[in-house]
């Protein structure tokens, strides 16, 4: 029973009478040890006392019985046990027992000492002539008894009716108190308090009563409180959770970082461990009272849930949880509780206590909170972070705590070289020995391992052994030599018991030199582990954007998925790494490749969902931006807004909606829509694709970025029209035409036929690498006098002659292109298309000829979506085209934006020659 | 802090590192014999003693805080507004009378003077394998302005002397202070609420006042 019931014994009748009218016995009682007991104010008759009274109370102890036992001075037997008094009858009756309240310890000037223990009734059933002659004992601990205590100890319902009025008031008034500051919330909600509690006290039989009776007036503060907390709590924890937004979600980036911290990192005792997903489960309803009064209840309950007993274990002394315990079994329940606004909770029960008076920040409540408190705070330290060990940073924490104090006298070792400091228990053969070093960043170290795995075992056999000649086979021999072939140096494919690979830890520990060595070392940058995670997944989830993106960069897939659905936009949107969301949005953007901002995982998430419930403003507004829709609806039918606890995420995601429903995006929203409506064209739709002119956007993305080779665009509108003429001109075969705009001579004429005399040469007619921008040099200087094209000129889109005639199978014109000059590897802009692409989309089998036969076309460019040539051969499933490019040494196994390879093209149409073409391709290769 | 009837409402933190046996020595002085079966996890960090000293009432609240060094810079949480603070160490462990000395200065520069401090040597029953010698320890504890005593939770020695004398330390505290701010009858702790509107009313009437007569039942009757 906890009651928290206090009076001041020195003004209790029985108290004062036994001191006043028993002097001699009570300094007998108090020389021998002896224990009196006193019932509390209230529960005695208000008649004279008999001596037989004051006899029952004044307690013997026992010499001969256990401690427990005792005697009282009117010759009863007395047990006390669990806070119980019980006097056993003389007669058959039953025994009478009676709580224990308190017990306070009286110390005298003249250095006496007894103890005093405050009963709850008269120990002496005479002295107790009704059942309950006033209130007893009253605990509020639940809003239950709150509004059971404001009922029954009030004249009616009238108080609680007024109190609904004053609530329904103030909800009325104070619409919109949710966006002040928290102070003026508070006050706001303190003086509905005291309105509240003059409601109550205005009530005759309430006022009485708690006249008498100090503790029940406390009860009844409480206890309006509580009511009061009920009534608003949807305004108030609404209000307080947008003040504490940003707070709030900073926790939970830092929350959800370290999400797979274990027990054991945490130094949580063992024999606790099962006790955790109790515990647990009670303090995460902690969002589900609405009144601080539950709220304190509920830490209380997951405290008990802590200490719960094991069947089978002796509740001794030595297994008490205290508060080394205590601590760090909190921090783990806060991380582990998946609650999205801790905060804002805490801030409630801090702010809102109205009944907690002065001497109240002591009390049993304050410690609870400041339980919870002190676990929050660790976590926002941000210590958990970091290395995978948690204590390799703690001597960091106290260093930074106390460093304006240079004396004292702990040695705080530089953060550096406990970070950077490998474990050496290590073995250096191990898988963990190399993964350790990734984790610190010792590029050298990991250079070497993995040269070692190459190099040492077969030079070892070489030389270094000692045989005991070449070839011996001796036992001992047999064995030197079985011991070199057995060396298992972790190699860049070793992965360990979680199928991590070296890619995956350097991914995970954001060491972006070790990235891009492995990269360089060509480690498959989507391989998976046991979880289904590739190191793109890690990178993202831990906020690595260097490593993201030179994953990204180096082809690895930016939208696989994990066992549990989440594509790498769904781990950093979760884990408030907005820097990531950024990258690998504006990585789809500039490189072209596709990523749905919309995936849902397995429970039917998307990234606005995680990003919604955690809180991060900034990370929902970019997802907004980039097209996000915030209507889709999880498994559990709820959408993104259902999960933002935070106004000004709900207010980001309202906004969104109700401007979805109005049609009217913003024009960058509307241009991302474009966007991915093109990109989810399939590959077929591009064979009926016309060439449209008039699409003029994300011209400019590609230039730059794309080749050696960029095609020139025309001055002015003039040349314009001209290109447009050019280009159609060349689509319907007419090669005069085109020479005439380009200036050039007729088909079959020698192409130089402007001065170049003065040009040095290696032969008149040479194209090698050094001659031949002479020539165009030249030409182009030659060709703008004439007023004519130059031949690698482009139209809007990027199209050049050559693109065109490619598309057309125009091998005449190609080859007069070609030998005017124009670049075989120039692409469009806005798919990235070289001639070789267009050619091979549209089965050109000879121009594709022509234009590998230039010897400077690069046949392995992909386009923006990463097709190769290859692809679009394999896809238009020719034949003879593949035949081509496999002969002419394209590389059979790139993947493009979707991982497909060529060979996954010719699979899904079934051309079985094709398919049969790409691997005599590979297997000549590999040869 | 007094509340009107002239009692006091304490809080005392206990710090120390985790092996020192804080936790032991705050449960041995609270020991209830009369309830041996249910210690919860609360009741072994937060531990409440009334006290009656000379007529005076004190209402000790004790906290115990976590010992381990990664969760030093979460002192501050637990220690503010308390009035009184033992810091334990380990006589036969050097490093634990360091950290102590990290703790004294810590609470010195947080809370000034408002707090009263009392070192306590734990583990006396091991005093063959002292390490911290009681001259040192005790000229430490003169230099700060703290109290220092020998404890051994095993053997129940010097606990409740120093719960008492420290309690009687906070008393006189108080009682300065209070001298000193005499025109406000407001307290430290009280002053920082200051904020709170709290219906208070004058109810002073005795305590034997019994309150006649209830009706319709109903009543919540405390019960274990």
């Amino acid at each position: 029973m906890e009651t928290n019931y206090d009076e001041d014994l020195n003004e209790n009748v029985f108290f004062q009478m036994f001191l006043g009218e028993h002097k001699e016995l009570f300094q007998k009682a108090t020389a021998e040890g002896w224990v009196i007991c006193v019932p509390r104010a209230g529960s005695l008759p208000k008649y004279a006392l008999t001596d037989n009274d004051i006899y029952s109370h004044i307690l013997i102890p026992s010499d001969e019985l256990p401690e427990s036992h005792f005697r009282s001075l009117n010759e009863r037997d007395v047990r006390i046990c669990n806070r119980v008094i019980t006097v056993e009858q003389d007669d058959i009756s039953r025994p009478y027992s009676t709580h224990i309240l308190f017990e306070e310890t009286f110390y005298t000037d003249d250095y006496m000492k007894y103890k005093v223990l405050c009963v709850e009734s008269p120990l002496d059933q005479q002295c107790e002539p009704g059942q309950a002659s006033d209130v007893g004992i009253v605990s509020v601990n639940t809003l239950q008894d709150c509004i059971d205590l404001l009922w029954t100890e009030s004249s009616g319902k009238d108080v609680l009716e007024q109190m609904d009025d004053a609530i329904t008031n103030f909800l009325k008034d104070n619409d919109g108190v949710e966006l002040e500051p928290l102070q003026k919330q508070r006050d706001q909600s303190s003086a509905l308090y005291s309105r509240c509690l003059q409601i109550a006290l205005r009530d005759t039989r309430l006022r009485e009563k708690t006249t008498a009776n100090k503790h029940l007036l406390q009860n009844v503060k409480v206890a309006v409180e509580t009511y009061l907390h009920h009534g608003i709590y949807h305004i108030l924890i609404k209000g307080v959770t947008a003040c504490t937004a940003y707070e709030d979600a900073a926790l939970n980036k830092i929350i959800r970082n370290v999400s797979d911290l274990q027990l054991r990192d945490l130094g949580v005792r063992s024999d606790l461990y099962d006790t955790v997903p109790k515990a647990k489960q009670e303090l995460a309803r902690i969002d589900r009272y609405s009144t601080v009064l539950g709220k304190i209840g509920c830490i209380k309950k997951t405290l008990a849930a802590i200490s719960r007993t094991r069947p089978g274990e002796d509740p001794s002394k030595g297994n008490i949880i205290a508060a080394d315990d205590l601590l760090p079994m909190m921090v783990f329940l806060v991380i582990k509780a998946s609650l999205a606004n801790w905060i804002a909770h805490l801030t409630v029960m801090k702010t809102f206590r109205f009944s907690a008076s002065a001497s109240c920040q002591t009390d049993e409540a304050s410690f609870l909170i400041t339980s919870l408190e002190a676990a929050i705070e660790h976590v926002k330290s941000g210590v958990l972070l970091g290395p995978s060990e948690p204590e390799a940073q703690w001597v960091y924490e106290s260093s930074k705590s106390e460093g304006s104090d240079d004396d004292y006298e702990i040695i705080n070792t530089p953060m550096e070289n406990i970070k950077l400091e490998a474990r050496s228990d290590l073995d250096p053969s191990s898988i963990a020995y190399l993964f350790e070093h990734i984790r610190v960043g010792n590029l050298d170290e990991v250079v070497r391992v993995l040269d070692n795995g190459i190099k040492q075992p077969k030079r070892e056999i070489d030389s270094n052994l000692a045989l005991c000649h070449p070839l011996c086979s001796c036992d001992q021999c047999e064995g030197l030599l079985s011991k070199v072939l057995c060396v298992t140096t972790p190699t860049i494919h070793s992965c360990d018991d979680r199928g991590f690979t070296a890619l995956h830890v350097a991914s995970l520990y954001g060491q972006p030199q070790i990235v891009d060595l492995l990269l360089a070392r060509e480690a498959d940058v989507n391989v998976s582990d046991y979880s289904g995670s590739t190191p793109m997944h890690y990178a993202a989830s831990r906020g690595h954007q260097n490593a993201l993106l030179l994953l990204a960069h180096s082809g690895a897939e930016i939208q696989c998925r994990d066992n549990e659905g989440n594509a790498p936009l769904h781990l950093c949107a979760g884990n408030g790494h907005e820097g990531c969301v950024k990258a690998l949005l504006y990585f789809s953007e500039h490189v072209g490749v596709r990523l749905d901002v919309n995936a849902c995982n397995t429970n039917g998430d998307t990234a606005l969902h995680h990003a919604a419930r955690w809180g991060y403003e900034g990370i929902v507004s970019i997802l907004l931006e980039y097209g996000a829709n915030p209507n889709i609806e999880n498994k559990r039918k709820l959408t993104p807004s259902h999960y933002a606890h935070n106004l000004h995420v709900s207010r980001l995601l309202s906004n969104a909606v109700s401007s979805r429903a109005a049609g009217k995006s913003s024009p960058l929203d509307l241009l991302k829509k474009t966007t991915k409506t093109q990109s989810d064209v399939s590959i077929a739709a591009i064979h009926k694709e016309k060439l449209d002119f008039s699409d003029d956007h994300e011209t400019c993305s590609l230039n730059g970025s794309v080749g050696e080779h960029p095609s020139i665009r025309p001055h002015n509108s003039e040349q314009i029209k001209r290109v447009e003429k050019l280009l159609r001109a060349i689509a319907v075969g007419d090669t005069r035409l085109a020479c005439y705009y380009l200036g050039l001579d007729g088909p079959g004429e020698s192409p130089q036929c402007t001065d170049v005399s003065n040009v040095v040469m290696c032969h008149p007619l040479c194209i090698c690498e050094n001659c031949r921008p002479k020539t165009i040099d030249v030409k182009a200087g030659s060709v703008t006098e004439r007023a004519t094209l130059n031949v690698n000129v482009s139209n809007s889109e990027g199209f050049t002659p050559l693109h065109i005639a490619a598309m057309n199978g125009q091998s005449d014109v190609m080859r007069l292109l070609l030998d005017a000059g124009a670049y075989p590897n120039v692409r469009t802009r806005q798919k990235g298309y070289t001639p070789l692409h267009l050619a091979c989309q549209h089965q050109r089998v000879a121009a594709a000829r022509i234009l590998t036969q230039t010897g400077e076309c690069n046949l392995n460019l992909q386009d923006l979506r990463g097709n190769s040539a290859l692809h679009h051969a394999c896809f238009s499933g020719n034949a003879k085209l593949v035949e081509l490019l496999v002969k002419e040494g394209a590389i059979v196994d790139l993947r493009n934006a979707e991982g497909k390879r060529p060979v996954d093209d010719a699979e899904e149409k079934m051309s079985l020659s094709v398919i049969r073409l790409l691997k005599i391709g590979k297997t000549s290769k590999k040869v | 802090m007094s509340n009107s009837q002239g009692s006091y409402n304490f809080k005392v933190v206990l710090l120390g590192e985790g092996c020192v046996g804080k936790t032991s020595l705050v449960l041995r002085y609270v020991e209830d014999k009369f309830n041996d079966k249910h210690i919860t996890t609360l009741q072994a960090s937060f531990l409440n003693k009334k006290l009656n000293i000379n007529g005076k009432r004190v209402n000790l609240s004790i906290w115990d805080t976590a010992g381990q060094e990664r969760f030093h810079a979460l002192g501050p949480i637990y220690y503010r507004m308390s009035n009184g603070a033992i810091l334990v160490y380990d006589i036969t462990d050097e490093d634990t009378f360091k950290k102590v000395k990290n703790w004294v200065k810590e609470l010195k520069k947080m809370l000034g003077s408002e707090v009263c401090l009392t070192i306590a040597g734990n583990k006396e029953d091991l005093s063959k394998d002292r390490n911290v010698s009681i001259e040192e320890a005790q000229r430490y504890a003169d230099s700060v302005g703290a109290k220092h005593f020998l404890t051994s939770a095993k053997l129940n020695q010097g606990i409740e002397e120093m719960f008492v004398e420290l309690s009687q330390r906070m008393m006189e505290h108080h009682a300065e202070v209070e001298l000193a701010q005499a025109q406000s009858t407001l307290g430290r702790a009280g002053s920082m609420r200051r904020n709170v509107m709290v219906v208070e009313d004058d109810m002073m009437v005795p305590p034997d006042n019994s309150v006649k007569g209830a009706c319709c039942g109903g009543y919540r009757v405390a019960s274990s």
